[in-house]
Formats: C-alpha cells, structure tokens, sequence
C-alpha cells in the first residue's frame, strides 16, 4: 500500500548521482585528511628525541619546535584555587508583549525567554534548567551556543525579579559552564556545580543574586556536580557523576553517579557510592537524615538504553551516608526521566512509565504501532518513605501524558508538567502535541489538567516544539508556580508559564 | 563491507577505501536532494573527509555505519538549512499545483507515476517548506537514506522511542500539509473547509 513516504520519495528521485568531479573532489578531500593525520603525528612525536644530539642550531630549532608543540598540546586552562568574579551589572532582554490567559484560572502564558542559540539537547541537562527560590525571583540556565550539534553548553544564566514577566542576561564566570540546576536557598544565595572550560569540575556559590560568583575548584575524586539541594549557605548535597560521561547515547542519563555533601561552601566533600551497577538520576532529601533515591542499571539493553521499565530505588536514614536496596515498584518503570521527590520523611511521589505493544493514534491520523509503541507517564505517590508505592493514572483528558517534571508543595498537592496527544498548528507547522500541567489536591486520587493554547503570534525564532512541552516547573508555595516551555533544536525564544493562585 | 570487518571498525585506511566506494554516492544523493548539487560537492567530501578524521570513534555496537555516516552528512546540512529552506521555497514556486483531472486514475505504471509526481513536485515542496527542522530531517533519513528508526536514533543520538514519535508525528504533518492524497487516483484530493 503506497502512503506519503512513496510519494516522497518520487520527489527529486530523478536528481543524477555523482559525476566524476564529485568523486575526484571527494577522493581529494579524504587524501588531505589522510596527509593531515600523518603531518601531525610527525610534528608531534618524532623531532624532539631522534635530533638532540645533531649539531647546535638543528639542537635549537628541535628546542624552538617542542615549546611550540608544548604550547599545542597544553590542555585548557585549570583553576587551581578559588576565584571571585567582579560585580557585574545584568543585560535587560526585550519585553515579549502581554501575556495570554490559559484554560484554568491563575494560570497565564507571561513572557517568552529570548536568547540566542536555544538548542535541543541529546546528552546532558536539558535547555532552560528554571530555579526559583521566592514567587517573584526565578532563574533559567540556558544555553548560548551557537553550535548547531552536540550537547548544549548551559554556559548563559537568565534572572526574572518580577515574576517571570521580564528577564535580564547574568554574568557567568568565563569558561564555566552550569553542570547542574541551581540550587537556591534565598533569592540570591545560590549554589551551583559547573565545569571549566569544559573539562574541571567546579563548585560554583554566589551571594549577589548571580551579578557575582565564587568559583572553586572540585577536590578529587568528587566528579561532576549533577544536582544539589542546599539546606545552608554551606551545606548542601546531591549528585556528582566521577566520570562525568553519559550512560547511553540518545538520554540524558549520567553515569558513574555517587552522592556527595559538603558542609563547608565546597572546600571538603563526603563521598558515598551507590551500588555497583546502579546509576542514580534522582535524589529528594526531605530531612537531615532521610533521603530517597531513583535511577536505572547500567547494564544496556541491545547496547543502546537502559532497561526503562525496572529501575533502582533506594532509601537512606543517615543523610545519604548508606543506601538500602528497596524493591522497586511493580506497574511502572523509571522511564527516560526518572525524578523522585519528597516533601517530608513520609511522603514522597515519583515520575513513571509504562510502556507496552500496541497502537497509538494521534488527532492528525499519525500512527506509532508496534513493540512498546504505547508509552506514557504515571505518578506513583509513597506515604512511608519510599519503601512501597502506589500508582496515580492521569484521567482520560490528558492522554498519553509525557511527564517530564514533577514538583510536589504538600504531602497532597503535586504538580506534574509535560506534553499531552493533543494536536496543535503553530504558524506553518503542525504538532501532534501540547503543552500540559496536571495538578492534584489529593495525593493522586485526582488530577486537574491545565493547557496552553499558542498565541495568533508568537516571538520570531520560536518554532513549534516550544509549545509541546513544559521542560521544568517550579512551585516556591502552593500557590504560585512558573514553568518553561522546552525549546526546539534552533528556536530562539520559549514560552515563561505562570501560576498565581494568590490573586 | 563483511560483517566482521564491520565489526571491528574501519580504522584501517584500506577498509574506509571500501565504506568510501559503498557508500559516497548514496550520501551524496541524500546531500544533493536535500541542498542541491552545487552544495553537494562540496558538503559530501567534507563528509566524507570528516568521516576518516573521525573514523577511530566509529563505534558498530552505536548503530550501523550508515546510520554513522548519515550523522555526518545530517551535521552538516544543519549548518546549510537556509540554502535547504530555499530550494524547497524554489521549487514550491516554480509552477502552480495543477489539479490532476479526475481521469487521472488512468496513470497507473510507473512511468506515468513519475510523470505526476514532478507535476505535484511543487506541492510536496511546500510541504516539507511547512514541517520544522526536526521533523524534516527523521522523515528524509527515513524516506531518503531508507533508515529504520534504529538507525535514525544513531544517527541523530537520540532515543529510539524520539525517533520513532518524531517520525510518526512528521508523518501525520506531512500529511496534515499535504491535505488528503488519493493513491488510488494518485492525486491530491483538497479538503473541506
């Protein structure tokens, strides 16, 4: 049965292969490189040793050469001892335009977040990391690269003071990039774990609300901060990865995680490893002691994923130091976005995933069929501990649910953000998703969903992935919340969501 | 290339000779279809240059080489998108849709097939104009390179299952920009407004 994947490829099928001018400039191209690699190797290995002995001036020149290749092959700058950056004033971006009512009350479409370079991520944190410590106060992490492959560098740090209504570009220190979200215990006391150009692990804290920063080199053995929770200016914990390298392509799982605190702004860590073979992703410490943790094996399935549909839960009672192995919870898996959270030592709820054979359809006649074509989220809510769980489904209005957040402000009141089946057009474009919050007041029993419908015009840039997702929601009380839409692979701009509850 | 030097990669000048000879004029075609073939020249040789620098990090447990090999061209073409956006814009205005006649059913061998479809050329063209970026390259490496959504996840380092929604979610708006097509009738069929 022909379909409109046979009629594409009747389009431009007559086009003519390559001629010999083609293969010649190609042949050509891969010659040089092929020279290229040689030429190097030569420069690098062989001058130094094998001419020493020959006469004075081909001594000198051999001399000459290996402080040159010295200079080439010295690795990038490394930071060796605290540096604090001088205060700096923050860049007000554009004002987006009024912002749009959404479906339930409080709830508004506020602002756009512009910036250059918004990429798709494929490894590592996602674009547009949103913190925010007060109702007013929120900060975004976002990525300023041109780059048009490869993981973002979250190297761009954004500042609302007004609610999310209009944002300021901060400072950040040069050479570092943000590793993990920041973690905010005032407005502008924040912490945050970050590399150096690209490479160092570094602890990053500032005092000023982000207009400067301390930046302190990671002692050994530490790794690469992922997630931090602070309960002090000094003492914070969360989640390094040693090797800093990702599980498995295609996810934005880590690797080589172990849990990490400090309890002196950065200068000293305890370390604790998690079980062999474990990689935990998600970490909620709601008391000094209790901490409850997710994640997935490290074993891959097909060499490609991890197994998305058993995972790792573990719980602690002496803040982290030791883990138990608990079972973790029959009808869902951890999926690709495995996050735990807790808001005290009993109740706790986490993000799952089901998936199973099956066909889905979409509203504009798009078919997924096939093994584990039908995928969606639930919620699973534990009132003891994290020891056992109990599964919320989404009601039938939100379907197939692709949570990618989940904040919890009460044992009762969590709010879980994503994308819903529910087709959309965006200018030009057509998208068989929509931007979705789902809220519940009974720890699970029910779910009230809230939608987003894109504006008659949005900020140039902005492409229709912006508007299928919410990437981060962020609740500092019950009653006021701000989330952020994912941003497509090239978009310029995404959406800023609000919550008043209050008015 | 045989299984096993596939396996154990293409380190060896003399094997990337052979996924050179395989493989150049299949990605040169995806390249020109997609750019045209003036850029594709030049953007196949660097794809292929590129492939040799990078060939020590070819890895076969990641995905196929062509999956590899197709990465390469779908980074570079991501800095050409423009000259793409313009060449579907191009050929999008080169001649108006003609509405084929209702007797159109009478073109059923392949020749005539391909005589329509360069007259619904301009169409699809504005199609593929319509879908983002995103959306365009899975639907291509599918349609285009034929790769399977495996494939496509390799290629682009992403998960299998984005691959697979993206590609389904592609499809449903290639056909939503395309308004109904009568395979049968082998014909665009407008829909009601």
């Amino acid at each position: 049965m022909t379909d409109e994947i046979d009629l594409l490829r009747r389009f431009r099928e007559d086009l003519p292969g390559p001629g010999q001018a083609a293969w010649d400039r190609a042949q050509a191209a891969v010659a040089e490189a092929r020279a290229g690699g040689r030429k190097a190797r030569r420069r690098r290995w062989r001058l130094p040793s094998r001419r020493v002995s020959f006469a004075l001036g081909v001594a000198i020149i051999g001399a000459v050469t290996a402080v040159l290749i010295a200079g080439v092959l010295q690795g990038p700058p490394a930071l060796t001892s605290p540096v604090t950056t001088a205060w700096q004033q923050a860049r007000p971006l554009p004002a987006a335009g009024n912002g749009v009512p959404a479906s339930a009350p409080g709830w508004r479409l506020t602002s756009y977040l512009v910036s250059r370079g918004w990429q798709e991520n494929t490894a590592g944190p996602e674009p547009g990391v949103l913190t925010c410590p007060t109702a007013s106060t929120c900060y975004v992490e976002g990525d300023s690269a041109t780059s048009s492959s490869g993981p973002a560098d979250m190297n761009s740090l954004y500042v609302s003071t007004d609610a999310a209504r209009s944002w300021s570009v901060l400072p950040v220190p040069a050479g570092v990039t943000f590793t993990s979200p920041l973690a905010c215990l005032t407005a502008t006391n924040c912490t945050a774990g970050g590399l150096y150009y690209g490479s160092q692990p570094v602890y990053l804290t500032t005092a000023s609300g982000g207009h400067s920063w301390t930046v302190r080199p990671l002692p050994a053995g530490v790794g690469q901060v992922m997630n931090l929770d602070c309960v002090s200016v000094t003492t914070c914990r969360g989640l390094a990865s040693v090797s800093g390298k990702a599980l498995s392509p295609g996810f934005s799982f880590m690797a080589d995680m172990q849990f990490v605190v400090t309890s002196d702004g950065g200068r000293h860590f305890t370390v604790a490893p998690f079980p062999k073979g474990e990689s935990v992703q998600s970490v909620s410490c709601p008391t000094a002691y209790h901490c409850v943790a997710v994640g997935v094996y490290d074993k891959l399935d097909s060499g490609m994923a991890p197994n998305l549909d058993h995972g790792v839960l573990l719980t602690s009672d002496d803040g982290g130091l030791s883990w138990r192995q608990r079972d973790w919870p029959a009808g869902f898996g951890p999926g690709p976005t495995p996050e735990v959270t807790c808001t005290d030592a009993s109740h706790c709820a986490m993000i799952g995933f089901v998936e199973h054979n099956g066909t889905v359809t979409d509203q504009l006649g798009g078919v997924t069929s096939g093994r584990d074509a039908v995928q969606y989220n639930v919620i699973g809510f534990s009132a003891d501990g994290g020891a056992t769980w109990t599964t919320s489904t989404f009601p039938r209005t939100i379907p197939y649910p692709s949570i990618d957040v989940l904040t919890c402000t009460t044992s009762e009141t969590c709010y879980a953000a994503g994308g819903e089946l529910i087709a959309q057009r965006i200018g030009n474009a057509y998208n068989a998703e929509s931007a979705m919050v789902a809220i519940t007041n009974d720890a699970g029993r029910t779910w009230q969903r809230v939608s987003f419908a894109v504006p008659a015009s949005v900020p140039g840039g902005m492409q229709g992935d912006s508007f299928m997702d919410i990437g981060q929601i962020e609740c500092p009380d019950a009653h006021a919340c701000t989330a952020i839409g994912v941003s497509d692979q090239g978009s310029t701009s995404t959406p800023i969501y609000t919550y008043n509850g209050h008015s | 290339m045989d299984g096993e030097q596939v396996a154990r990669g293409i380190e060896a000048p003399g094997d990337f000779e052979v996924v050179f000879r395989e493989n150049f004029a299949q990605v040169y075609r995806f390249i020109a279809r997609r750019v045209g073939t003036d850029l594709a020249e030049d953007l196949a040789a660097e794809a292929f240059a590129t492939a040799y620098r990078r060939r020590g990090s070819y890895q076969p447990s990641l995905g196929s080489l062509r999956s590899w090999l197709y990465g390469i061209a779908a980074n570079l073409l991501r800095t050409h998108w423009r000259a793409e956006q313009q060449l579907l814009d191009l050929d999008a205005r080169l001649t108006p849709f003609v509405q084929e006649p209702s007797g159109a059913g009478q073109f059923s061998d392949a020749a005539d097939e391909r005589v329509t479809a360069a007259a619904l050329a301009p169409r699809i063209a504005g199609a593929l104009a319509a879908l983002n970026r995103d959306q365009r390259e899975v639907l291509l490496m599918h349609a285009w390179a034929e790769l399977s959504h495996e494939e496509i996840a390799a290629a682009l380092r992403i998960a299998p299952g984005t691959a697979r929604s993206r590609l389904s979610r592609a499809r449903a708006a290639l056909r939503a920009q395309l308004g109904e097509f009568d395979f049968d009738l082998w014909t665009f069929k407008e829909r009601q407004s």
